[in-house]
């Protein structure tokens, strides 16, 4: 399954790669693609649970860090 | 300009103002001793840290309690404390306000790049006008307007969706889709691109596509997914950044450690290679700079019309040198017209009936440009059993049994001669020749220049691949000066011909029209469409879509990828090299802080505005 959501507050391409790479770590998200310019994440996954870490891990990632459903 | 901001220029200012004071009080009037280093020198370069790095100080605290002991912030703090542990406060305070400028530079940088993406996004639409049930004019949501609705654009708007024009005329300016502000002149039945401005009166149109569907969204999307669509460089900056990073500071450290636990001791020398160590250890200027300059190469190319699905195909582009094109439609305009007719043995009102009712049911390009000039049956001829035989010819039988048939000069009786270099078409009854019939395709008008500026881009090896006869594509060929060319292809042949002749040079470019030629554009190393940005089909085989039919567009292209290619591989071995230079002389004890910052803040400003010189330099085209 895929979602798309847009996040504010990372402005820094290397915070983002590493969010990135926390977020592959998670069980149950098969795919994830943030893309800095668009401030768009792109996530393909297989359980409900993981898409709610995800946005857990994202929202605690940095101060000032949000993500939205599109 | 935000206060934070304001307060962070004034510290770094000062910073300098004591920089620049204690390095000439030391090292040029000598006045700097023990004792007022600790009593004068170091207090005043504390206040003046505290005020500078307070903001960094406190993120540092923040990222460590959410498990990010490692980051960039708590590395610099660490190598400023360092520095004053050793005594070197100038060092100190230049190790954060090099740092601040450098994140500056960066905020700079990300902030041009996303205002690049903005000024793409800006070219949609979120509403359109409507008419309500008593005829007035009212704003809808993109959502709420489906196929067939009617809206209305006044001078100046965007066209919000993509509609069949139903206005008499309009005038629009394309450059949203291909790149260029030149007028384009639209009649009723037309189509006009969503993103497409009108600059013409009011206008009316009704909807063809939904806003998911439509031509400028198609275009964002592929632009967004082109920037996520990682090429080699991106993906080996990923790995890259992952492993250098913890590797430099642990060398850092275990210098630290060890250098200090040896006799003599000396655990001031070695904190120092600690902190140089520490300061370089941010992949930063390459992780920033590499996306950056593939996000503006393919910024750049959009606005030119050219869409290319990743930063990986520029790199292809970059050092592909062969290039094969098909001929109908991408080198000729495609459209068939009837230019003589010879060895005519029959009236033209009888020739006219009989090729109007041979031709008028069937869909091939040479019926419709037969259809053209023939539009009617002025005789009356009534015809049966039509049958249409691909690849062959069109027969049928009058009311007395006479056998008509139409199609390619292979119908000829054998003693016929008949040479032609267009496409022939001949029209026999009961065997004998009525008329021949040539067709022309107007080669593109600009196109012998456009394949010299190919040539001059670049491509040094053409091809023409093309199903037409021999003495036709031969035509086309000498006159743009193409030596190799292939005629009398078959679909498979054409797909066969790629795969040989990317065996042969390694790497090939093809350019078809998208629609026709999907698995040769599949086959080719870069395959290129051109004219077709509402056809799905083309979008999902081509790697490069160009929205207009302008050939010159694969020149630009080329020399975009080159661009890209020279200042991605300078900043990466920059970038690189000058670290783990900086890193071995560190590890030695030749290196000295200054140097250290210097690897690291000023080769990521230099390679950040390396990279934004692609937003502003000038390609031909």
């Amino acid at each position: 399954m895929k979602k798309t959501y847009e996040f504010e507050g990372i402005d820094c391409p290397n915070c983002a790669l590493k969010l990135e790479n926390k977020l592959t770590k998670i069980k149950g998200i098969d795919k994830v693609s943030i893309n800095f310019f668009f401030n768009s994440i792109d996530v393909e996954y297989s359980s409900d649970d993981a898409l709610t870490k995800l946005v857990e891990i994202c929202n605690n990632f940095e101060d000032g860090v949000k993500i939205y459903e599109v | 300009m935000k206060s934070k901001k304001i307060i962070g220029i004034i510290s770094i200012v000062i910073s300098f103002i004591y920089i620049i004071l204690m390095l000439v009080f030391e090292h040029a009037l000598g006045i700097v001793n023990d004792q007022n280093r600790l009593t004068i020198f170091l207090p005043i370069a504390i206040v003046i840290y505290l005020f500078l790095s307070w903001d960094i100080i406190f993120d540092a605290i923040k990222k460590i309690g959410h498990g990010d002991i490692f980051n960039e912030d708590t590395l610099m703090v660490i190598a400023s404390i360092g520095a004053f542990a050793i005594l070197e406060f100038p060092e100190g305070l230049a190790v954060i306000a090099l740092y601040k400028i450098g994140e500056m530079v960066e905020d700079y940088g990300v902030n041009k790049s996303r205002a690049e993406i903005a000024s793409l996004v800006e070219l949609k639409s979120y509403d359109a006008r409507v008419k309500d049930e008593s005829g007035e004019y009212i704003i809808k949501k993109l959502k709420d307007v489906h196929i067939d609705d009617i809206i209305y654009i006044f001078n100046g708007e965007k066209v919000p969706l993509d509609i069949e024009l139903l206005s008499l005329n309009a005038t629009v300016d394309q450059k949203a889709i291909t790149g260029e502000s030149l007028p384009i002149e639209k009649i009723k039945g037309d189509e006009l691109f969503s993103g497409s401005i009108n600059t013409s009166q009011l206008i009316s149109g009704r909807v063809i596509k939904e806003n998911k569907d439509s031509t400028i969204n198609k275009i964002i999307s592929l632009i967004k997914e082109a920037t996520s669509n990682k090429s080699r460089s991106e993906k080996f900056i990923g790995k890259f950044a992952r492993i250098y990073t913890p590797i430099v500071i642990t060398i850092a450290f275990l210098t630290f450690i060890i250098g200090s636990s040896i006799p003599p001791f000396n655990w001031a020398y070695y904190l120092e290679i600690m902190c140089e160590i520490l300061v370089i250890s941010c992949p930063c200027a390459i992780v920033i700079s590499i996306p950056m300059a593939y996000m503006f190469t393919i910024a750049k190319a959009s606005k030119a019309g050219i869409l290319v699905k990743g930063g990986a195909f520029f790199d292809e582009i970059g050092s592909t040198s062969t290039i094969a094109f098909d001929k109908t439609g991408t080198l000729t305009e495609g459209n068939l017209y009837v230019s003589e007719v010879s060895n005519k043995t029959i009236s033209d009102e009888q020739l006219e009936s009989i090729i109007y009712e041979l031709e008028k049911n069937s869909t091939h390009p040479i019926a419709k440009a037969l259809t053209l000039k023939y539009t009617n049956n002025p005789t009356n001829l009534e015809l049966k059993s039509i049958k249409e035989i691909p690849g062959s010819k069109i027969e049928a039988y009058d009311i007395d049994n006479n056998y008509y048939e139409i199609g390619n000069t292979k119908l000829l009786p054998k003693d016929f001669a008949y040479h032609s270099d267009t496409t022939t078409v001949v029209v026999l009854k009961n065997g004998e020749v009525l008329a021949i019939i040539s067709l022309e395709d107007k080669i593109k008008t600009t196109i012998k220049k456009d394949i010299q500026y190919l040539k001059d881009s670049g491509f040094k090896n053409m091809y023409i691949l093309s199903g037409d006869s021999e003495p036709i594509v031969n035509k086309v060929a000498s006159y743009l000066d193409i030596e190799n060319y292939k005629a009398n292809l078959l679909p498979e042949d054409k797909v066969n011909s790629i795969i040989e002749l990317k065996e042969k040079h390694k790497k090939i470019a093809y350019v078809g029209d998208g629609i026709n030629d999907a698995p040769t554009l599949a086959n080719a190393t870069i395959g290129i469409s051109m004219g077709t940005v509402g056809s799905d089909v083309a979008i999902e085989t081509s790697d490069v879509v160009i929205t207009d039919d302008k050939i010159n567009k694969i020149g630009y292209i080329k020399r975009l990828s080159k661009l890209n290619s020279i200042i991605v591989w300078i900043n990466l071995i920059f970038a690189i090299g000058t670290k783990l230079t900086v890193l071995v002389l560190a590890l030695v004890g030749i290196a000295n802080l200054w140097i250290a910052i210097f690897a690291d803040v000023g080769v990521m400003i230099l390679c950040i505005l390396h990279a934004l010189t692609i937003r502003y330099r000038k390609v031909k085209w």
